[in-house]
């Protein structure tokens, strides 16, 4: 298809390379530097999709983010993305696209029926019309809605792309490269500060590509090219194009989006899609200049009717004809830009200026050259369905409120100038309370708030000359301070037109007899009669109106909507603009791709993994393995075809009758040093601490302050005034923490030092009726008999030649020692035991035989200590010490906590010793109790009893002490369980701890 | 009166519009993150806690982007969106992760707060109760262990175990 | 992300840091009686302030120091940090 609307020698593409893609199956191209919206424009493509609610035909609005209407499915590299601005999507060989929300096609849409249906679906018509009846809502009302909602499809597949995070700390962080931007950076970078540059479009230069001003005895443009090179050879700065900073938060961090690959037809090896900038900048310059506002009048969403500086940047930047009969409606100076733009370019445009006698060097000019301009003239509806066929235009009295005789005249498209809107979203996310400023009707940031200055049109001033003057002094001024650099920088003269003052008009009145709709907000579909419903209805506060009738809410986030709402609001509620207020800005400024924001932590590099020296010997030998927190623990050791319930079985039998060996380096390792260590566990621990002898290793339990059990473990003391202190693998980094704050903050005045020696040893628990044999074996010189080294004993030795700790301590409930061994070391040590342990038919079991081997001794772990139990429920009252305070004491005290009927740890049995239990089932007396069913107790964990061949389980029970005997159901509605059983002690095996002395 | 109450800061975030994908609340308890489809295709999502108090309505991204991790790990496609709209709420954590709906000892105070950054599914019979102990003065069987003094008996409702450091979400 | 001056460090972003919530509580001494209402106001009862607001936060991937900040919890500006054994006027 040709290219209608391209015009030759004009624009910044490259027309030596042509471009071929797909717009709703049909194929087109255009070419290097265009983006989709251009390409399209160029083939006289207006209408890209449906809107929202209405499903009316909708067209391009801007040129860029602000774009309301022009969203579309992509298609790139055999991955769709939805919700694409045509506007901000760069053209690639082999681009496909399609509309959105419509069916069957964007051309005969079966949703515009809604348009016809409209009085259904007035403002808050979510909260309201589907409301009765009520049944209506699910069978009807909201599968319509749904099917109706949303914007383009998402994808399910996995996303293939990958996105970086880059995290930087700068002097000045300047976001837009028009002339403020520009001119800061390079005063700044002239001083020697670390600059970088932010510029969301393709090409820098912003408002300098498309104005026709001088700067020095340059063009705008050319001067811009200029300085941009120069910056680019400076070490010191960072320009970057395609990189929108969406969000600026707390103590001047700033975050944008860089689009890497998205304007390719594929993502290049070894790039990312996309990469996340994390900016800690010293000061902030906002230069992000301003959005043209829309004047609404009836009809004002059909396809052609678009932003007047949009057309002037689709002539200027792309060389492409928005229209060969264009209507220009202006309140301001603008417009006159865009039609002088179309007259050199032998296009013949009328302008409608809504102000009677504006009188400026632009003006002159467009007269000058023969444009045809009518004052006190506006458009009171477009008129064509699918595109702009023709104006329906009138003359408007002086107060605005009486329309002359409506004339219609023949035009292609509107293009439309309400005057400016500073882009203040960065000032106003760092804290800024915005000011009102009357001369441009809109919002400017006041006071700054955090290290952040707005520059230029984002301030509110529409001069070049003094946009200049001001953003090269504030360039030299900020990075004065920081470099104490003072190198002068020459001001350019500017040869700029100037402009008269605009109309305060915004909206044109309905001509007597027609309803026309007047859009506000294009893709929410929310127009003028919607917010005087909300505001009749009693809604307010702006932040209500905008809720209820979800202006501003579109994915364009009201950019071109929300001044037009607040005007709309204001003078149906007579109050100033000012006191209606905005609603507030929240990052991101434009939508950001949830895959950047996360970056790479994703799949297996979401946490961390932690592995024990001894992991790769586990791989060989067919471990399978399990999270435990971050660390990969074998769950058993996989024998032929076994599954985890035979293995675990096999390999706690094992450990019942001969021995078996577990890696337990992942427990939380405490090196305490200082001659208040003993002190310091006597005040953390429950039980007491200060007679323990050098050489022994006791038991103990710690609480919160709120008598909360908050971990177990046992310390050692090494020597002297040295403790090895072990805790749960899960609450390792809690418990240092927690001795650090009561030796920093509490307790000052101990002398005792505290550090993590997790990761400098490896160790080996070896448990079971041979350990010692093992042990003996492998310490030949050592006397490891129940006299030499005793239950609760330590002694330190020489393993062929490896120095090792040996502690006779057991969590199996078996005779057992835990050896560990410098974290290097580990696998040698692994080895040892299991080649001189073959005689005795060591095998190496995992935390499932673990679990069953401590559940049937009625040993608690973390599934007891559960952040609510007290050392009561865990049959731990013994170790709680009367005499000396410790923390969390006095909680104990309190009436929950010492009730006689408190939750106490037993065993369950099922009565037909075969039903495995469900953990975290619940134990009530009456299995057929009407709901709710009162719970006594839950199971907090459950095995297959080795020893006795059944399922045993342990539970926290209401009264547990007294309930031994007692015939209770276990409840799992979620496995749909019902098991009767009976309570035992929770010490099913070995009752009085024989084993362990052994 | 001083309560067992600290004020934090929740962040939540819907993405652009989509058409239907999800048609039923989904939480990932052991990740810390819940998504619905809001019926105008948005997909809603939130998860942690900021971790320090706070009354500024204003977080900041790292703890979007951890939840959105979580997100992202139960369901890959959600990458593919673009976060469209954040805020950030105030929240009154209490002690335990419970509320509280209960008379003071101030006539004519009642209380019904503490509900961490949860409770919607509870508001109808939340609601109930506390109306009920407002007109009767005298709590309710269904609120009545959801008492302020449940702190000092020890009678706490404590479903996640972390006591009183409410800023660990 | 907050930007937090450790007193030992220097500037460190948040992600360094681990909170511990509000300074200005004080642990009753040991081996003392404490009475209820006391205890609940260690424990559990806290003022939550907005605007300045004493905190707890330890460099738990830096120094390992417990340090005290003073930070506006209406606006999240940070005035002040203190060292754990500073007096705070």
């Amino acid at each position: 298809m040709s290219q209608n609307f391209r015009i030759e020698n004009v624009g910044l593409i490259n027309k030596d390379k042509k471009l071929c893609f797909k717009f709703n199956g049909k194929k087109y191209f255009g070419y290097e530097g265009d983006t989709l919206a251009s390409a399209l424009l160029a083939n006289g493509v207006h209408l890209v999709g449906r809107s929202f609610k209405y499903h009316r035909p909708r067209g391009f609005f801007g040129a860029g983010v602000d774009e309301p209407y022009a969203i579309v499915q992509l298609y790139r590299n055999n991955e769709t993305e939805p919700n694409i601005k045509a506007t901000e999507q760069e053209l690639f060989e082999g681009l496909e696209a399609k509309s959105v929300n419509c069916w069957p096609s964007v051309n005969f849409d079966i949703g515009a029926i809604n348009n016809f249906l409209k009085i259904f679906l007035p403002a808050g018509f979510y909260y309201k019309t589907f409301m009765w009846p009520k049944s209506f809502w699910y069978r009807i009302y909201e599968p319509f809605i749904r099917k109706a909602a949303g914007l383009g499809v998402a994808s399910i597949k996995h996303d293939k792309e990958r996105y970086e995070h880059k995290y930087e700390h700068c002097d000045l962080l300047i976001a837009g490269s028009g002339p403020s931007g520009l001119s800061s950076a390079y005063a700044a970078a002239k001083n020697g500060a670390k600059v970088i540059l932010a510029e969301d479009k393709p090409r820098f230069g912003g408002s300098l590509l498309t104005s026709d001003v001088n700067i020095g005895n340059q063009s705008g443009k050319e001067w811009a090219e200029g300085i941009i090179a120069e910056l680019k050879t400076m070490p010191n700065v960072v320009v970057k194009n395609r990189s929108q900073i969406f969000g600026y938060y707390d103590h001047n961090m700033l975050v944008m989006s860089e689009k890497v690959s998205d304007h390719l037809p594929a993502t290049k090896k070894y790039h990312p899609n996309k990469r996340l900038w994390y900016i800690r900048a010293k000061e902030v310059l906002i230069s992000s200049g301003s959005i043209e506002r829309p004047i609404v009048f009836g009809n004002n969403d059909t396809p052609g009717v678009m932003l007047s500086s949009a057309a002037k940047e689709y002539l200027k930047v792309y060389g492409v004809l928005v229209g060969r009969n264009p209507l220009i409606f202006t309140n301001n100076d603008s417009g006159y830009e865009t039609a002088i733009e179309f007259k050199k370019h032998g296009v013949d445009p009328i302008v409608l200026d809504s102000r009677k006698n504006p009188e400026s060097e632009i003006i002159n000019e467009a007269k000058n050259i023969g444009i045809n301009i009518k004052n006190s003239y506006v458009v009171v509806a477009a008129q064509g369905y699918k595109k702009v066929k023709s104006a329906d235009i009138a003359s408007i009295s002086d107060d605005k409120k009486q329309l002359g005789k409506i004339e219609n005249i023949q035009c292609d498209c509107i293009c439309v100038s309400g005057f400016w809107t500073p882009t203040i979203h960065l000032a106003s996310q760092s804290g800024n309370k915005t000011k009102f400023k009357e001369e441009i009707d809109a919002f400017i940031p006041g006071q700054s708030k955090q290290n952040e200055r707005t520059l230029g049109a984002a301030n509110g001033v529409f001069s070049l000359e003094e946009t200049l003057k001001t953003s090269f002094a504030a360039g030299s001024e900020l990075s004065k301070k920081i470099t104490e650099n003072d190198n002068e920088v020459l001001i350019p003269n500017v040869v700029e037109k100037k402009s008269s003052k605009h109309d305060k008009f915004w909206c044109v009145p309905l001509p007597e007899g027609k309803n026309y709709k007047r859009f506000l907000d294009f893709q929410n579909d929310v127009s003028v009669s919607d917010v005087e419903i909300a505001l009749k209805e009693g809604y307010r506060s702006i932040e209500h109106v905008k809720r209820y009738t979800t202006l501003g809410m579109a994915t364009d986030q009201g950019k071109t909507s929300n001044l037009n709402g607040l005007q709309l609001v204001s003078e149906i509620e007579n109050k100033v603009v000012p006191a209606v207020g905005h609603t507030t800005f929240r990052p991101p400024y434009t939508p950001v791709s949830i895959g950047a924001i996360v970056g790479r932590e994703i799949g297996k590099h979401s946490k961390p993994t932690r592995k024990s020296p001894m992991h790769a010997w586990h791989e060989k030998n067919n471990a399978v393995f399990v999270d435990a927190g971050v660390w990969l623990r074998p769950r058993y050791y996989k024998r032929g075809n076994e599954n985890l319930f035979e293995g675990s079985k096999r390999e706690a039998k094992n450990v019942r009758t001969n021995v078996g060996v577990c890696d337990v380096t992942t427990l939380g390792k405490i090196d305490i040093k200082g001659p208040d260590a003993a002190e310091l566990l006597n005040r953390v621990y429950t039980n007491a601490w200060l007679k323990l002898p050098v050489g022994k290793a006791r038991y103990g339990v710690m609480l919160r302050e709120d008598g909360i059990v908050m971990d177990d473990g046992t310390t050692t003391r090494i020597s002297e005034n040295h403790y090895h202190m072990t805790t749960t693998t899960a609450q390792a980094a809690n418990v240092l923490s927690h001795l650090e704050y009561y030796l920093q903050l509490v307790w000052p005045e101990l002398n005792a030092n505290v550090v993590s020696t997790t990761e400098q040893w490896a160790g080996a628990a070896i448990a079971g009726p041979k350990s010692r044999d093992l042990l003996q074996k492998l310490f030949p010189n050592s006397n490891v008999s129940n006299e030499g080294l005793p239950f609760m004993g330590y002694m330190e030795d020489d393993l062929y030649g490896v120095k090792a700790r040996i502690f006779r301590i057991s969590f199996s409930g078996e005779l057992a020692y835990e050896i560990n061994v410098e974290s290097d070391n580990g696998n040698f040590m692994w080895e040892k035991i299991m080649e001189v342990g073959e005689e005795f038919k060591i095998q190496p079991y995992g935390t499932e035989a673990l679990s069953t081997l401590r559940i049937e001794m009625g040993h608690v772990a973390g599934s007891e200590l559960d952040g609510r139990t007290i050392p009561y429920d865990n049959a731990l009252e013994s170790l709680v010490s009367k005499k000396k305070d410790f923390i969390g004491k006095r909680s104990l005290q309190r009436t929950a906590f010492i009730a006689d009927d408190r939750q106490r740890i037993v065993g369950v049995v099922p009565l037909d010793k075969k039903t495995s239990i469900p953990e975290g089932s619940h134990l009530v007396k009456d299995a057929n109790a009407p709901l709710p069913n009162p719970k006594l107790g839950h199971i907090s964990a459950s095995c297959w009893s080795v020893e006795y061949d059944n399922p045993f389980s342990l539970a926290i029970l209401k009264d547990g002490k007294n309930m031994i005997g007692e015939k209770l159901f276990v409840m799992s509605p979620l496995k749909n369980k019902v098991i009767p059983v009976e309570i035992v002690s929770s010490h099913y095996v070995d009752p009085k701890g024989e084993r362990v002395r052994s | 009166m001083t309560l067992p109450i600290e004020t934090h800061l929740l962040q939540a975030c819907v993405s652009e519009p989509v058409k239907p994908v999800l048609d039923s609340v989904v939480t990932f308890g052991a990740g810390h993150f819940y998504v619905s489809q809001s019926d105008k295709g948005e997909m809603v999502m939130g998860g942690d806690l900021d971790g320090y108090n706070s009354y500024a309505q204003r977080g900041n991204l790292p703890t979007l982007q951890h939840v959105l991790t979580e997100g992202i790990a139960m369901m890959p496609f959600l990458s593919k969106l673009k976060m469209l709209r954040t805020w950030g709420g105030i929240m009154d954590m209490s002690m335990d992760g419970s509320p509280i709906i209960d008379k003071t000892h101030i006539e004519g105070l009642y209380l019904n707060c503490g509900w961490c950054y949860g409770g919607f599914k509870a508001t109808p019979a939340s609601g109930w109760t506390f109306a009920h102990t407002i007109a009767q003065d005298r709590v309710h069987e269904l609120n009545a262990g959801y008492s302020l003094n449940r702190f000092s008996t020890g009678h706490l409702i404590d479903e996640k175990g972390l006591g009183t450091k409410t800023w660990i979400s | 992300m907050l930007y937090i001056k450790c007193p030992h460090c220097g500037m460190r972003p948040q992600i360094e840091f681990s909170y511990g919530g509000d300074a200005s509580v004080k642990r009753p001494e040991l081996n003392k009686d404490v009475s209820d209402q006391d205890w609940d106001d260690f424990v559990y009862n806290r003022k939550s302030l907005r605007g300045k607001h004493l905190e707890l936060w330890q460099h738990i991937s830096g120094c390992r120091q417990w340090i005290k900040v003073e930070r506006d919890t209406s606006t999240h500006e940070i005035s002040r940090t203190f060292k754990a054994d500073e007096e705070v006027a």
